[in-house]
């Protein structure tokens, strides 16, 4: 494979990137790595009950794996399917250590908020507050498929590749959740 | 679950999808992450499938080539010795031991 300078890397999309990571070639993996940690990190915030400091470790923890199971990949598969399961996989492991779920709402209450100037500002602070909380309350297998797919806007069928389940199952969970909230959030919206 | 259906859910939920996404672009916006880790280059220690059939089948054969236990006491050895001497040097006397027997 023809080795580029850092400039034009980061023109190349994720499949090409990842092909180069998998013949060791780091500047490759940092610009992968520029691409998805802060999403990544988000995802790991939602996922595990807004623990920021965890987050941040998880997306360390991600990446080093990406490394090490670089040879792994196939360009078949879509490279965010297999980076999100890998993640996917980071938070169930980290579910079956502890119960991060576990006192979520007395953290949250903790969390702290921008400060709104106006009523309301004020307002959409609280909705998005409430909404986080709403999100975090559901069953574990809803919340799973609604972060993956409003959150990371990846598809159904992706999803129902990364939690291992049936595209309809999928589909049922996410109703299911979408309903779940708007039932919590009618009050507000 | 049929698509359409979820679909009419999806457009009725529009305002809170919209909110769900302000909600994505906040948390992700407060996260500070961490400059790229860089792997170590040293080869992590993998034990092959292969090397544990290699080693099993090396500590077989040596298994095999080591003396096995007979619950006899090494002190005990040179009695035993002595005893099966003396008794083939009397037989060898006495004529008892058919060497025709011994050679084949």
């Amino acid at each position: 494979m023809r080795r580029l300078t850092a400039d034009t890397l980061p023109s190349l999309p994720d499949a090409e990137l990842m092909l180069r990571v998998g013949q060791g070639e780091h500047t490759a993996y940092e610009v992968l790595y520029e691409r998805h940690a802060q999403r990544l990190g988000g995802f790991f915030l939602r996922m595990l009950a807004y623990d920021t400091a965890k987050a941040e470790d998880m997306v360390q923890e991600l990446f080093i794996r990406v490394w090490t199971h670089r040879s792994s990949y196939h360009p078949s598969q879509p490279f965010t399917t297999w980076l999100y399961a890998m993640a996917y996989n980071l938070c169930k492991n980290d579910y079956r250590h502890q119960e991060v779920r576990q006192g979520y709402a007395a953290e949250c209450s903790l969390r702290e908020e921008p400060i709104a100037t106006t009523d309301e500002a004020l307002e959409r602070s609280e909705l998005r507050q409430l909404l986080r909380q709403a999100v975090q309350t559901l069953p574990e297998a809803q919340r799973d498929a609604f972060l993956l797919h409003y959150d990371e806007e990846l598809s159904v069928p992706e999803v129902a590749r990364i939690v291992g389940c049936p595209e309809g199952t999928v589909k049922s969970r996410l109703a299911t959740a979408l309903q779940t909230i708007r039932r919590q959030m009618k009050m507000c919206l | 679950m049929n698509e359409n259906e979820l679909k009419r859910i999806e457009q009725e939920s529009a305002a809170l999808l919209s909110l769900l996404r302000e909600v994505r672009d906040e948390d992700n916006a407060t996260l500070r992450v961490a400059p790229c880790p860089r792997p170590s280059k040293r080869r992590s220690l993998r034990i092959s499938p292969y090397w544990l059939v290699a080693a099993s089948v090396l500590g077989f054969m040596l298994g095999m080539a080591v003396p096995r236990d007979t619950g006899i006491a090494a002190r005990e050895y040179t009695t035993l010795l002595a005893d099966t001497s003396h008794t083939l040097g009397r037989s060898l006397a006495a004529g008892d031991v058919n060497f025709a027997l011994l050679v084949k």
